[in-house]
């Protein structure tokens, strides 16, 4: 029965048993209750279960090339710390206000699955992985796998996301930009994340992912593949640039809607990879 | 008292403290909570409500409980307090849910089912227009779903459009404009006795005592109306708190207890009024040389399902159709149309920002076209002390626009300003500007007596003087401005002056606050008071002073034919403004704002600038944040974007003092005017950074791009 | 389900008998009567009902009170007595920075927790923290002086 889950389980189990019982995961609370404010979201009578007694779930630590990210992190928190990749940091920095920041968790903005989530193009590009807990046990698997639509995840009834793993970056030069209608705390229109490790002028690897522009994060492998099996050299870039534009705006799978029209985003995404790769060579 | 010196606001740190109390924030002992049900549909018939069962300590109310009239008497075209037969746009309220709390009055509103039988519904303003045509819809309104349709013109337009060697034309069109107060609407309602008290969030104390006493059916003097310090108005809070004010009490009345009545932010956004959506075509007749001999223009505002004040709105704007220039020839001419929407209503501009961007564009854009200098082709136009207006009145008092040009052009540099480069790679700059005036307040008939309405001013005994007014300090500083206006009068220290917010049982009528008409006419009033009173400080006891008001001498308005000076009095004002657009993402960020206005005699500059940058920065959403679909509301703040601190450029600001001689010491107006030169200066500045002409508000990057791609 | 749930309010120790899922807005403005804390949206946008948690400003129309237990809040209210909030409503009248107050509590709440964290903020700094408070009627650059304002005179206010 629900009525008898404790609302504040000391255990990712106990929380994930709950989960499974019909209760409510209160991570960070901003989402759950912004959506219970309009009526909508899950069961408005389910009860909540708070995960803040749960010192697994916050935190972050480094270890043998990665980061460990508890679930419960806040977005103020990642935005500040200096272990997180700059890309995740700068990712984070930008979701919502301020005040948002302070309460909505990282867990809560991969598990939400919006397809504007302001951390997940980072997270791709970052290839993070997600650690999911239940009773039976826990398993990792990219993000990429976790998050199959709009709102959707692999999650079962009573599993949790309890943390994300970040691999430890080499030497890449991150890009990280957000379009949204102002300037800041707004809900973003199309956004780009993506990462480059240059070598000698070469492109050796490189990664690009849009936000908002799919069912989920768009992440750009046919383009990226194009530019690093090309061993393209950044001053080239210049000269496929229509190309790579057309590309990303192929892959691209926007929509209209009330914040924006597709045609907007398609072409704004491809503006963001021009933009993205001519700072790559500098120009 | 210096006017010179700015005086600190009484009301400021008891708001900074948070102590102030709204509406919401008083405890009302046994007051119930009530929540509307509204129609889901935009036009339908209804058929059938089916009510749940009713739980000990709810109940319902609705139009059968009305014991007057379910119409809000206010409005010309009145709307009912509670739909009928008929429901004619999304969110009309049919009736309300009441309950011991919120959550029990809620659920009764979820189990309630309203069976409505949907009718073809007028989305659109060009759907109203056709609607009157072949294969339309159903008209909402009449035969043509025109609520109101006017023109005034001077000259002979048509001979000059005949002699014309071309023909320039321009359509602009806005779209509705959320007045997003902080502190949504909200009243309660208590009975007392044989009375009913109505504390309200309200711009018209005395207004909202007699609608809600003709909803009672019962005489005004049973109707209290309180009114609590507003979390801001803009104009939002004149039509919809009548509406809720008479529906909580008729609660009330049925129930024997306080009722109160508070919207949700996404309710509010959703059921009350906004600025009117416009389309206005501008067309001018030019000689060979691009010299304008005649202004032609068609200005339709979209009013929603009821018609509420649009008349006042659109007969506004009509009158400012022509912005601050003299044309050989003119005609305006103006419609409000029925829409299935929520009603639109007033807004700071009234008609205003509709009317200039229209104007100012159409100028703009003619002046690019013709290669000229924009300050330098308007001033050919220039109306001057001694034009006639539109609706054949007279410019009685200087014109100061070309003092407010050179200042605003000081401020900016412009000459320098112009010509510097894009401080961003990937950007594009631009520099824009707008003139504009604004009249205020409506002239009332001349040839008929004078409402009765009064200021008033009473000595206690203990010396402190008190103004006796109903207009209302909705954060604007009107009552600080009112007590340096006293006290420069008495020649007594401010301290010694207070004024309360209004209680009807205290205060006589004067108006509902808005028009901006508040310093300039009632300040003139209270001035008048103050000196009847000057000698008679040292009385004794309690002295009351009751002034008339009364409208200066140099004015002549004939309402039946419409013809005479429409306006007390004109402010001038001019804005530029610096942008720049992103090449990637076509946003247009604003770095900078300058604006001067002639506000006759200024009474407190701290409160001036306080008005100036408030109402650039609503102009500044207005022209490039604030967007609503044309026929649907946006109920969310999620996605009806205001500027935040973010968005915000420095805002400059200087003052020509033109005084006025019927006003208080030479005052004019300041509330209204600094909005409306903001979005279309932007848009000018827009155009001159990317080379296409804007003629939509906002500017949305998505429209942008596609007229940059689309660009010859 | 009603529970027990105690936090700390305003320096006490307080307790309240709620549904955990109760919004901390209501419970601060219903049950402890604290009506500083305006509710200006209800969907965390416009900053009015903001208070501190554990210190740092949150939006308590989107906090559960649940959520809050063993926490300490701080409310408009809990920062009268403080020499910062003297510092801070004294600037924001002098430059001019109130209009209707609605928003004026929560502004000076998040202007609180800025200055203390940083004494010395430039002007890009006072925006971005302020960027999740919504005014309507000042245009803010005004709050922004008064926050500079009162940056200024910070002798050991925080």
């Amino acid at each position: 029965m629900v009525d008898k889950v404790n609302p504040y389980p000391e255990t990712i189990e106990a929380a994930a048993r709950a989960k499974g019982a019909g209760a409510l995961l209160y991570a960070g609370g901003t989402d759950l209750m912004a959506r219970r404010a309009h009526g909508a979201g899950p069961d408005p009578d389910a009860p909540f279960v708070f995960l803040n007694s749960i010192s697994r779930l916050k935190g972050i630590t480094l270890s043998e090339m990665q980061v460990r990210i508890g679930a419960m992190t806040t977005m103020a928190e990642i935005a500040c710390s200096p272990l997180v990749p700059t890309l995740l940091a700068r990712a984070c920095g930008v979701v919502g206000s301020p005040a948002l920041r302070n309460s909505a968790t990282i867990g809560g903005n991969v598990a939400t699955a919006s397809p504007c989530g302001d951390s997940l193009p980072a997270l791709y590009v970052l290839s993070a992985e997600v650690e999911l807990h239940s009773p039976a046990g826990s398993r990792r698997l990219p993000i990429s796998e976790c998050i199959t639509g709009p709102g959707c995840t692999v999650l079962r009834p009573d599993e949790l996301l309890s943390a994300i793993y970040v691999p430890a970056t080499g030497h890449y030069r991150f890009h990280h930009r957000k379009v949204s209608p102002r300037v800041a705390n707004a809900i973003t229109k199309v956004s780009i994340a993506a990462a480059a490790a240059i070598e000698d002028g070469i492109i050796t690897d490189i990664r690009i992912a849009f936000g908002a522009v799919g069912p989920t994060v768009i992440r750009c492998t046919p383009l990226e593949r194009k530019l690093t099996d090309g061993r393209t050299a950044v001053q080239d870039l210049g000269g496929g640039m229509e190309q790579f534009k057309a590309l990303a705006a192929d892959l691209v799978k926007p929509i209209d809607d009330l914040r924006s029209t597709a045609e907007y985003r398609r072409t704004v995404a491809a503006n963001l990879l021009q933009e993205f790769l001519m700072s790559l060579s500098g120009a | 008292m210096d006017f010179k010196q700015d005086v600190d606001r009484a009301d400021g740190p008891g708001k900074c403290a948070g102590k102030t109390r709204y509406v919401r924030d008083l405890h009302i002992e046994g007051a119930l909570e009530a929540v509307t049900i509204r129609s889901t549909v935009r036009r339908g018939i209804i058929r059938e409500i089916i009510l749940p069962e009713v739980p000990a300590g709810c109940f319902f109310a609705g139009a059968s409980d009305i014991p007057g009239v379910n119409q809000v008497a206010y409005f010309r075209n009145p709307c009912p307090y509670f739909a009928e037969a008929e429901v004619a746009y999304i969110g009309q309220p049919i009736l309300l849910a009441v309950g011991p709390d919120i959550g029990r009055a809620r659920r009764l509103a979820r189990q309630t089912r309203v069976v409505c039988e949907e009718r073809p519904a007028i989305h659109t303003l060009e759907e109203a227009l056709e609607s009157s045509g072949e294969g339309g819809k159903p008209p909402l309104y009449g035969n043509d779903n025109v609520y109101v349709d006017e023109t005034f013109a001077y000259g002979d337009v048509n001979r000059a459009f005949a002699d014309a060697a071309q023909v320039f034309e321009t359509t602009t069109r806005t779209c509705a404009q959320e007045h997003f107060y902080l502190e949504p609407q909200g009243v309660v309602a208590v009975p007392e006795g044989d009375r009913m008290i109505v504390y309200a969030s309200t711009q018209g104390p005395h207004a909202m005592r007699l609608t809600v006493a003709a909803a009672l059916g019962w005489p005004p003097e049973r109707v209290r109306v309180r009114q609590t310090p507003l979390g801001g108005g803009f104009g939002g809070k004149i039509e919809p708190p009548f509406l809720i004010a008479g529906q909580a009490a008729v609660a009330a009345n049925k129930c024997g207890r306080p009722v109160r009545l508070f919207y949700s932010r996404d309710e509010d956004m959703r059921a009350t009024t906004k600025r009117h959506p416009s389309r206005v075509m501008v067309r001018s007749a030019l000689d060979e040389k691009g010299n304008i001999l005649a202004v032609d223009i068609d200005l339709v505002f979209q009013a929603g399902g009821y018609a509420l004040s649009c008349a006042m709105v659109l007969d506004t704007g009509l009158k400012k159709a022509t912005g601050v220039y003299h044309f050989p020839a003119a005609r305006a001419r103006g419609r409000a149309v029925a829409t299935n929407n929520p009603m639109n209503g007033a807004f700071r501009g009234f008609g205003g920002p509709q009317a200039f961007f229209a104007i100012e564009s159409h100028m703009n854009a003619l002046a690019r076209k013709l290669g000229r200098d924009p300050f330098d082709f308007k001033a050919n136009y220039f109306i001057r002390q001694g034009d006639h207006t539109l609706t054949g009145g007279t410019y009685h008092f200087h014109v100061a626009l070309p003092e407010v040009i050179a200042s605003v052009k000081e401020q900016a540099e412009y000459a320098t300003l112009s010509a510097a480069p894009p401080a961003n790679p990937g950007r594009l700059r631009g520099v824009g500007q707008a003139l504009f005036n604004f009249g205020a307040p409506f002239t009332v008939d001349t040839n008929a007596p004078l409402p009765k309405r009064y200021i008033g001013l009473l000595k206690r005994e203990d010396g402190v003087v008190e103004i006796l007014s109903e207009l209302v300090d909705m954060g604007q500083g009107l009552h600080t401005a009112f007590r340096k206006i006293a006290a420069k009068t008495l020649d007594i220290p401010i301290e010694r002056i207070v004024h309360h917010d209004a209680d009807t049982d205290r205060v006589p009528e004067a108006s509902i606050t808005g028009a901006s008409m508040s310093v300039v006419l009632f300040g003139r009033t209270l001035q008048n008071a103050a000196e009847k009173l000057k000698p008679r400080l040292c009385e004794p006891g309690e002295v009351r002073v009751l002034e008339p008001v009364e409208q200066p001498g140099h004015l002549s308005w004939d309402a039946a034919a419409q013809r005479g000076d429409p306006f007390h009095s004109y402010v001038w004002g001019a804005v530029i403004a610096e942008v720049e657009v992103d090449v990637t993402t076509c946003q247009v960020s604003v770095k900078n704002l300058w604006t001067t206005l002639d506000v006759g005699t200024a009474i407190d500059r701290r409160l001036i600038r306080g008005q100036i940058e408030g109402g650039s920065v609503q102009g500044l959403g207005y022209g490039l944040l604030e967007f609503m679909p044309p026929d649907a509301v946006t109920a969310s703040l999620a996605d009806y974007i205001v500027p935040t601190f973010l968005d915000v450029p420095p805002i400059e600001s200087a003052i020509v003092e033109n005084p006025y001689p019927p006003g208080p010491y030479g005052a004019k107006c300041v509330g209204e005017p600094p909005l409306v030169g903001i979005a279309p200066a932007i848009a000018d500045a827009v155009s001159n950074a990317c080379g296409v002409e804007i003629d939509r508000l906002p500017i949305l990057p998505e429209d942008l791009m596609r007229k940059m791609r689309e660009k010859p | 389900m009603i529970r027990y749930i105690s936090f700390e309010l305003n320096g006490q120790a307080v307790g309240v008998e709620t549904p955990p899922e109760a919004r901390l807005v209501d419970v601060l403005r219903e049950n402890f009567g604290l009506t500083g804390t305006k509710e200006g949206c209800g969907e965390g946008e416009c900053g009015a009902c903001m208070i501190l948690l554990d210190g740092r400003p949150a939006l308590s129309c989107l906090v559960a009170v649940g959520a809050v237990r063993s926490r300490r809040i701080t409310t408009i209210e809990g920062l009268l007595p403080t020499a910062g909030f003297d510092i801070l409503s004294r600037a924001f009248n002098e430059v001019g920075a109130v209009q209707c107050g609605f928003c004026t509590p929560g502004m000076i709440m998040t202007a609180y927790a800025l200055l203390r964290d940083n004494p010395r903020p430039d002007q890009a700094a006072i925006r971005a923290a302020m960027a999740g408070n919504l005014c309507r009627c000042t245009g803010y650059n005004m709050i922004v002086e008064a926050i500079t304002l009162a940056a200024s005179r910070r002798s050991e206010a925080w």
